[in-house]
C-alpha cells in the first residue's frame, strides 16, 4: 500500500471517529443528571413565562431529536450555541478568544521547553545511569513531578512576585495600559508568562526526563548501539545520532497526546496565576454547569487529538523507515 | 475473550453486592433520634458551624451525621426536599421579599425557596396580606405577626449573619459602610466618595471571576450587578441604612391606594454619549423589561409582575401604574437600571455578549465604559458630565484575580485597592485582621446562615424536637469557633438589614440544654439502651422519674407513634436480603476458586 | 603474530552466581589468516570476541590474562585510546547482523560516519568510499542511501562486512557472520571474507557453531568448550583427525561437513551448566573415554602432533 493511500485511509478513519465523538458529545450531556434549564433559570422566583422564554433562547424547549439535528446543523455552520455562564455569548466566541491563545502560548512553550530540557537530561542520565548525577536527576524529577503545581505556583508568587517583585502576581497583561507598539505588548505578556511557565516547566520536566531515560535505556540494549560503540564513535554521535533518534519514536506518540494539553490547559496553574485559559474555563464551566461551553471545548479537544494522532502517524511513518503502511 | 468471561461475571457480581447489602443494616435503630446534616463542602463557615452543631446536639442525646457535600450534590437534594437537615448560607437583599419566598406554602415546589416545606395557613394568610398592601406600616405589622408565628414553629433556626470583611490598600479613605459592605450593588456611594491620600486616581477592584454578562438586562450575579451600578443610574439609591434617597428622581409620590408611583426626574441629565435622558427612557426601560420578560437586574421579577402601564406626562415625570399594590414597589421601580431608548430600541436580544459592550454599554451613571479585555480587566472612566458630585477617582478598573491570597498580596503592594466580595475563609480573615499593611473594614453581609429542617420528615415533624434543637444550640460558641466572622441573630427578618420590619419581640431560644432535654422527653424521647442517644419511646418517657429497665424493652415499631414519618422507607422485612447476600458471596467465592483452578 | 591472547579469564557476575564464560583461554592469530572459533552455544565465543574489543557488558570482569594486538596491550588502553583503537585496529561483524544496523539511519550513512569521524574524510569522499566498499562486498553501489529494512539478509550481512573493513583494520572479528543465511548466500559471504583476506591482507577471527563454515573458510581452527580452548590446530588436521573427544563428537554430530556423508551421532548429555561447571575436565560427564583423572584435574593445553590439545588422553 502506498503512502498516499495510507494517509487517505487514516484520514477517513479520523473523520468517522470525529463524527462519533460529535454524536456522543451531544448525548452525554443530556444523559448527565440535572436539568440544564435549572442552571440557566435557577432563581426559584422566576415567573413561568420568564422560564419559558429562557428555554426558548437556549433551544431547550424543543424535543431532544430536534435539538440534536439543530446541534449538528449549527455545528457545521461553526455555531456551538450560547454559553450559560457568559449569558448570550456564543460558545465559539468564549473559546476562540483570548483564552485559547493564552493556553496555546503558555502550554505550547512550557511543553516545548520541558521537552527539550527533559529529553536532554534524560539522555545524559541514561548514558550515565547509576551515577550520582543520574540518581540526583531521578530524585529531582520525582519530587518536581509530585509537587502540586498549585503549591509550586503560590511559592513562586510569594517569593518572586511579592518579596522580590520580579514577576507579576496575576493576569496576562498589566491592567489599564495603552500599548504603543506590538512589541511593548508582547514584552508585557511574556513577563506575565514567566511565573506560570516556570511552574509548568518544572512540573513537566520530570515526566519527560523519566520517559526519555527509560526509552533510551531500552534502546541501549539494541545491537546497533553495540555496533555504534564498537565503531569507536564519539559519545555525542552515539547518544544524539544513534540513540536519541530511536528513543524519540515512542516520544512522538507521547507528544501527540500532549496536544490535548493545548486545549485542556492546566487548571491549577491557570488558577493560581489567573492565567485566563481553557483550563480555567473548563473548571468554571463544570462548576457553573455551562455545558454548551464544555461541549464546545470537547469538540475542539477531539479535533486536536485526532489531528495530532493523524499527524503523529504520518510523522512516524516518515521518521521510522521500517513502518510499512498498513 | 472467553478466557476472561468468569472474570467479568465476578466483577458484575461485585458491583451488585453493595445494592443488596445496603438494607442489611436498616431496621433495629430506626427510632433513634438521629439525622444527617448536609453542609457545603467549599464553605468553611458552613462546615465548621455544622461540626459545632453536631457536638452540641450530641450533648442532649441527638446523633448528627455531618456530610460535607458539593453544591452540585447538595442543591438538587434541597430542591427535591430529599434531606434531613442542612446548614448553609442563604442570601438577602434590601427588600425582604425572601420572607414570602421562604415561608409561604405556595413556595414549596421543587426548587422553590420554601426548602423546609413549612406549611402554616395562618402564616400564609398574613404573608398574602403583607405583600399585597401598599401601606408600609400595615405591612410591617403583618410581618411582625407572621414572624412571631414562624419563630414559635421554628421551621429553621437562624444562626448568624456573616460579616463582610473587606481589606483596603493603604492610603485609601472615605468609603461608605452599609449592609453587604463597602463594595456592593446597593452601595453607590463608595465609588463616588473614596479617594487616595497619595493622589492615586485609579481604583482597582478585584473580581474572582469574569464580570459578565455586561448587559444590565441580563446581569444576574453580584459582579455584573456591581458593574451595572457604576455605569447605569437608578431612580433612587440607598443611604447607609438602606433607606431610599433621591438619585435620578429628585422626588416621588406614592398614591394612597399604593397603585400609582410618580417619579420627578432631575433635569439636565445626560447619557454617556451626550444625548439627554428623559422620562421617555425610563418608560422605555420599564416596558422593555416587561415585554422581553428580562431576567437580569435586581427586582425585575417583581417589576414584570406589578407593572400595568407607564405614563410620561412630561419630559421629567414618570407615572407608574401597578396592577396591585406592593409594599416595596418604590424599590422595585426605583432600583432598576435605566437604559437609553435610542440604543436599546435596536436591541432584540437583551443578553448580548460582552463584545457588544463598546457599542451598547451606554449609561448615565458616574462611570462610563472604556474597554473590557476578556478575562483580564474591565476599565471604566469617570463621566465628567454626570449630574451628581464628581467622583474623586478618575478611573475605576475591575481586575479579575482568581485567588484570595494573590489578591491580598496585590493589595499590600498597592496594585489593587480592594475586592468585590468579602473574604470567606476564617484563616485568611484572621491573617488580614492582623496585617498592619491593610485597612480592614467589617460590615454586615448579605449571607444569613441557618440550620434548616425538612419539616416533612421525622423527627422534624415534631415541633418539640425543632424547639429542643433551638435550645440546644449555643450560637455564641459557633460564632466564636468561626473567629467572630458572624453576627448572631434570632430573627427571621433581620433588624440589621430591615430595621423595624423585624419583630423585636420574637420568641428567643436562649441556650438551655436542660430545657432541650425536657422538651425531648415530653415529645417521647428517652435513652432506652443507654448509649447516650435518645430513642423514641413515648411509654417510657411519660413518668417524671423514669427508670428505664432493659428487661422489658418495647419495640418502638410495634406501636406507631403519632407523628410517624410519612415516608417510611426501610422495609424491616426478614433477612431475605441477608440470605441472598450470603448465597451470592458463596457463588463469588466458588467462581473465584473455579477461575483460579482453570488457570 | 598479530593477536595474542594469553590465559584470558572473563567472568560475569549474576544474581545466580559467577559465570566463568571465558576461563583461561590462550589463542594467537597470524597476519592474513582466517582463524575459526567453534563451540556449542554458551561456550564463551562471543564473550571472548567482545573482550578483545573491550566491549564487555558492565557485569563482566576480566579476571586475568593478556591481550596483545599488533604490539598494543589492549587491556591497558584508556577510554580515549580505546575510541581510536576500535574499528581502526580491530572491527567486528556482530552476531545477528540483522539488528546490527541502526534502523533509522541510511546504511551508507552508518559506514560514512566512521570514515568521517575516524579517518578524517569529508562527507563527499566518505560517500564515494562507501560506494567503493559496496562494490567490493558485492552490493549495488546505488543502494547506499537505502534504509536497513530495504536490504535482504545477505545484503545486510555484506553491508556489515563493508562497514567492518571500512577503516582497513588489522583484524576483523566475525561473530556468526553467516548464521541464518541460506547455504548459497553463506558460501558467497565466506568467499567474500576469503577474498578480502587475500586482497587486503586482513586477519579474520571467524566465530561460529557451524563446523561446515569453518571447514569452508578457515586456515586454523580452535574448538571451545565451557570457556576453554580444547583443541587448536590447522583446519585440515583437526577435521582429519580430531584429537579431543569433544572435537570428535562435534564433528560427528554434523551430518555433512565437506559434502561427503558421515555417520550422524548427536553429542550425548546436556551442555554444561556454566554456573556450576563439573570439576576436572568440564567435558568429562559427556565424554565416552573419560577416566578417573578427568573428573579431578583440569587438563592443560599441550602440544600434541603439532597442534594444541587439552585432554588427559594425551597426557
Ligand atoms: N551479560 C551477561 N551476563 C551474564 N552471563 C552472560 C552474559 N553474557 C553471556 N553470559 C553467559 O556467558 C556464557 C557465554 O556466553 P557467550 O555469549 O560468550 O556464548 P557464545 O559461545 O557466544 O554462545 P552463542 O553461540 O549462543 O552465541 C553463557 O553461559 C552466557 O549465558
Ligand atoms: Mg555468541
Amino acid at each position: 500500500m502506498g503512502f498516499k493511500e495510507y494517509v487517505a485511509r487514516r484520514l477517513l478513519s479520523s473523520l468517522v471517529t470525529f463524527f462519533l465523538i460529535i454524536v456522543l458529545n451531544f448525548f452525554i450531556f443530556r444523559i448527565m443528571p440535572g436539568d440544564p434549564t435549572r442552571t440557566i433559570a435557577r432563581d426559584a422566583r422566576l415567573l413561568p413565562e420568564q422560564r419559558e422564554l429562557l428555554k426558548k433562547r437556549f433551544g431547550l424547549d424543543r424535543p431532544l431529536w430536534d435539538q440534536f439535528i439543530l446541534y449538528l446543523v449549527n455545528l457545521f455552520r461553526g455555531d456551538l450555541g450560547l454559553s450559560f455562564q457568559y449569558r448570550g455569548t456564543p460558545v465559539v466566541e468564549v473559546i476562540l478568544g483570548r483564552r485559547m491563545l493564552n493556553t496555546f502560548l503558555l502550554m505550547g512553550s512550557s511543553i516545548a521547553v520541558a521537552l527539550v530540557i527533559g529529553m536532554t537530561l534524560g539522555t545524559i542520565a541514561a548514558w550515565k545511569r547509576g551515577s550520582k548525577a543520574d540518581i540526583a536527576a531521578i530524585i529531582f524529577s520525582l519530587v518536581t513531578y509530585s509537587i502540586p503545581t498549585f503549591w509550586m505556583g503560590m511559592l513562586l508568587i510569594l517569593v518572586f512576585g511579592y518579596y522580590l517583585d520580579w514577576i507579576p502576581i496575576s493576569g496576562t497583561i498589566t491592567t489599564g495600559v495603552e500599548y504603543q507598539t506590538f512589541w511593548e505588548y508582547a514584552a508585557d505578556y511574556l513577563h506575565h508568562m514567566v511565573g506560570p511557565m516556570v511552574t509548568l516547566v518544572i512540573s513537566f520536566i520530570g515526566y519527560h526526563f523519566l520517559l526519555m531515560r527509560n526509552s533510551l535505556l531500552d534502546v541501549f540494549t539494541e545491537d546497533y548501539m553495540l555496533t555504534a560503540i564498537a565503531k569507536g564513535l564519539s559519545t555525542r554521535t552515539i547518544l544524539f545520532k544513534h540513540a536519541m533518534r530511536n528513543a524519540l519514536l515512542p516520544m512522538i506518540s507521547v507528544m501527540a497526546l500532549e496536544v490535548v494539553y493545548l486545549f485542556s490547559g492546566a487548571t491549577a496553574t491557570e488558577t493560581v496565576f489567573t492565567w485566563q485559559g481553557l483550563g480555567l474555563l473548563i473548571y468554571e464551566s463544570v462548576v457553573k454547569q455551562d455545558y454548551p461551553v464544555l461541549q464546545g471545548i470537547f469538540i475542539f479537544m477531539a479535533l486536536a487529538v485526532l489531528t495530532a494522532n493523524f499527524v503523529a502517524d504520518v510523522v512516524y511513518a516518515l521518521v521510522d523507515p521500517r513502518i510499512r503502511y498498513g | 475473550m472467553n478466557k476472561y468471561k468468569p472474570l467479568f461475571i465476578l466483577l458484575a457480581l461485585l458491583l451488585i453486592i453493595p445494592y443488596l447489602a445496603t438494607p442489611l443494616k436498616a431496621s433495629p435503630e430506626e427510632k433513634e433520634l438521629k439525622f444527617e446534616l448536609m453542609v457545603l463542602s467549599w464553605d468553611g463557615l458552613s462546615v465548621t458551624a455544622g461540626e459545632v452543631i453536631a457536638e452540641q446536639l450530641k450533648k442532649v442525646g441527638i446523633k448528627v451525621e455531618v456530610s460535607a457535600l458539593d453544591d452540585a450534590v447538595m442543591y438538587p437534594r434541597i430542591d427535591k426536599r430529599d434531606y434531613d437537615a442542612e446548614e448553609m448560607a442563604y442570601g438577602v437583599d434590601p427588600i425582604p421579599t425572601y420572607f414570602y419566598d421562604r415561608f409561604h406554602s405556595s413556595q414549596d415546589f421543587e426548587g422553590g425557596n420554601n426548602a423546609w416545606s413549612y406549611h402554616n395557613p395562618e402564616v400564609d394568610k398574613l404573608l398574602d396580606q403583607a405583600f399585597s398592601t401598599g401601606d408600609v406600616n400595615k405591612a410591617k405589622e403583618l410581618f411582625h405577626r407572621a414572624e412571631a408565628l414562624i419563630a414559635e414553629d421554628v421551621p429553621y433556626i437562624p444562626l448568624f449573619l456573616a460579616k463582610d470583611v473587606h481589606a483596603f490598600a493603604k492610603g485609601w479613605k472615605n468609603w461608605t459602610v452599609m449592609p453587604a459592605g463597602p463594595i456592593s450593588p446597593y452601595n453607590k456611594l463608595t465609588p463616588i466618595y473614596i479617594y487616595n491620600e497619595d493622589g492615586k486616581d485609579t481604583m482597582v477592584i478585584r473580581y474572582p471571576s469574569a464580570p459578565e454578562p455586561l448587559s444590565p438586562m441580563a446581569a444576574d450575579n453580584g459582579r455584573a450587578l456591581y458593574y451595572c451600578s457604576l455605569v447605569y443610574d437608578t431612580l433612587i439609591a440607598y443611604d447607609p441604612h438602606l433607606k431610599p434617597i433621591p438619585w435620578l428622581a429628585k422626588s416621588w409620590e406614592i398614591s394612597d391606594d399604593g397603585k400609582t408611583i410618580t417619579f420627578h426626574l432631575r433635569e439636565g441629565v445626560k447619557w454617556h454619549d451626550g444625548k439627554p435622558l428623559t422620562s421617555e427612557d425610563v418608560a422605555f426601560t420599564f416596558n422593555y423589561i416587561k415585554e422581553k420578560k428580562v431576567t437580569g437586574g435586581i427586582y425585575t421579577v417583581h417589576l414584570i409582575r406589578l407593572l400595568d402601564s407607564v405614563e410620561t406626562p412630561d419630559e421629567h415625570t414618570v407615572v407608574v401604574h401597578l396592577k396591585s399594590p406592593f409594599p416595596f414597589a418604590l424599590h422595585v421601580f426605583g432600583y432598576t437600571f435605566i437604559v437609553p431608548k435610542h440604543i436599546w430600541e435596536k436591541i432584540d436580544e437583551y443578553d448580548w455578549p460582552a463584545s457588544k459592550a463598546p457599542e451598547y454599554a451606554v449609561g448615565s451613571g458616574p462611570f462610563k465604559f472604556v474597554k473590557y479585555v476578556e478575562g483580564e480587566y474591565l476599565e471604566l472612566a469617570r463621566f465628567d458630565d454626570w449630574w451628581g458630585k464628581k467622583p474623586n477617582i478618575k478611573r475605576l478598573i475591575i481586575k479579575i484575580i482568581k485567588e484570595d491570597e494573590s489578591t491580598i498580596l496585590q493589595i499590600k503592594k498597592g496594585e489593587v485597592t480592594t475586592f468585590r466580595y468579602g473574604l470567606m475563609s476564617p484563616g485568611l480573615i484572621k491573617a488580614v485582621r492582623k496585617d498592619p499593611d491593610l485597612q480592614v473594614v467589617e460590615a454586615i453581609d448579605q449571607w444569613d446562615y441557618l440550620l434548616a429542617f425538612n419539616n416533612k420528615r421525622w423527627p422534624f415533624t415534631i415541633k418539640e424536637v425543632r424547639q429542643a434543637i433551638a435550645y440546644a444550640i449555643d450560637k455564641k460558641e459557633i460564632v466564636k469557633k468561626l473567629l467572630d466572622v458572624g453576627i448572631i441573630t434570632d430573627n427571621y427578618v433581620f433588624e440589621q438589614w430591615y430595621g423595624d420590619w423585624a419583630n423585636p419581640n420574637v420568641p428567643k431560644y436562649e441556650y438551655n440544654p436542660e430545657k432541650a432535654k425536657e422538651l425531648l422527653r415530653k415529645a417521647g424521647f428517652v435513652d432506652v439502651d443507654g448509649d447516650g442517644i435518645l430513642e423514641y419511646a413515648p411509654e417510657k418517657a411519660k413518668p417524671t422519674t423514669p427508670s428505664p429497665t432493659k428487661t422489658q424493652t418495647v419495640q418502638p415499631t410495634t406501636q406507631k407513634p403519632t407523628p410517624t414519618p410519612t415516608t417510611t422507607e426501610k422495609p424491616s422485612g426478614p433477612d431475605m436480603t441477608l440470605v441472598a447476600g450470603v448465597i451470592i458471596l458463596i457463588i463469588i467465592v466458588l467462581a473465584a476458586l473455579w477461575y483460579l483452578k482453570k488457570r | 603474530m598479530l593477536l595474542k591472547v594469553r590465559d584470558l579469564r572473563v567472568y560475569y557476575d549474576t544474581v545466580a552466581g559467577v559465570v566463568k564464560a571465558v576461563d583461561g583461554v590462550s589463542l594467537s592469530v597470524e597476519r592474513g589468516e582466517i582463524v575459526g572459533l567453534a563451540g556449542e552455544s554458551g561456550s564463551g565465543k562471543t564473550t571472548m570476541a567482545r573482550a578483545i574489543m573491550r566491549l564487555l557488558p558492565s557485569n563482566a570482569r576480566i579476571v586475568s590474562g593478556e591481550i596483545v594486538l599488533d604490539g598494543v596491550d589492549v587491556l591497558s588502553l584508556s577510554e580515549s585510546e580505546l575510541k581510536d583503537f576500535r574499528w581502526k585496529k580491530v572491527s567486528m561483524v556482530f552476531q545477528g547482523a540483522m539488528n546490527a544496523l541502526n534502523p533509522v539511519l541510511r546504511v551508507g550513512e552508518q559506514i560514512a560516519e566512521v570514515l568521517v569521524e575516524k579517518a578524517g574524510y569529508d562527507k563527499r569522499r566518505a560517500w564515494s568510499r562507501v560506494e567503493e566498499l559496496f562494490k567490493l562486498v558485492g552490493i549495488d553501489p546505488s543502494r547506499t542511501r537505502d534504509y536497513p529494512h530495504e536490504f535482504s539478509g545477505g545484503m545486510r550481512q555484506r553491508a556489515v562486512i563493508a562497514m567492518a573493513i571500512a577503516l582497513n583494520p588489522d583484524l576483523v572479528i566475525a561473530d556468526e557472520p553467516v548464521t541464518a543465511l541460506d547455504v548459497v548466500v553463506q558460501s558467497k559471504i565466506l568467499d567474500l571474507l576469503k577474498r578480502l583476506r587475500d586482497e587486503l591482507g586482513i586477519s579474520v577471527l571467524l566465530i561460529t557453531h557451524d563446523l561446515s563454515v569453518i571447514a569452508e573458510a578457515c586456515d586454523r581452527t580452535a574448538i571451545m568448550y565451557a570457556g576453554r580452548i580444547v583443541e587448536y590446530g590447522s583446519t585440515e588436521e583437526v577435521f582429519e583427525e580430531p584429537l579431543h573427544p569433544y572435537t570428535r563428537a562435534l564433528i560427528s554430530a554434523f551430518p555433512s561437513i565437506t559434502g561427503e556423508r558421515r555417520s550422524f551421532e548427536p553429542i550425548k548429555g546436556d551442555p554444561p551448566n556454566m554456573l556450576n561447571l563439573p570439576p576436572g575436565c568440564a567435558f568429562h560427564p559427556r565424554c565416552p573415554k573419560a577416566f578417573d583423572k578427568c573428573s579431578k584435574e583440569v587438563p592443560e593445553l599441550k602440544e600434541v602432533k603439532g597442534r594444541l590439545v587439552a585432554c588427559h588422553l594425551w597426557g
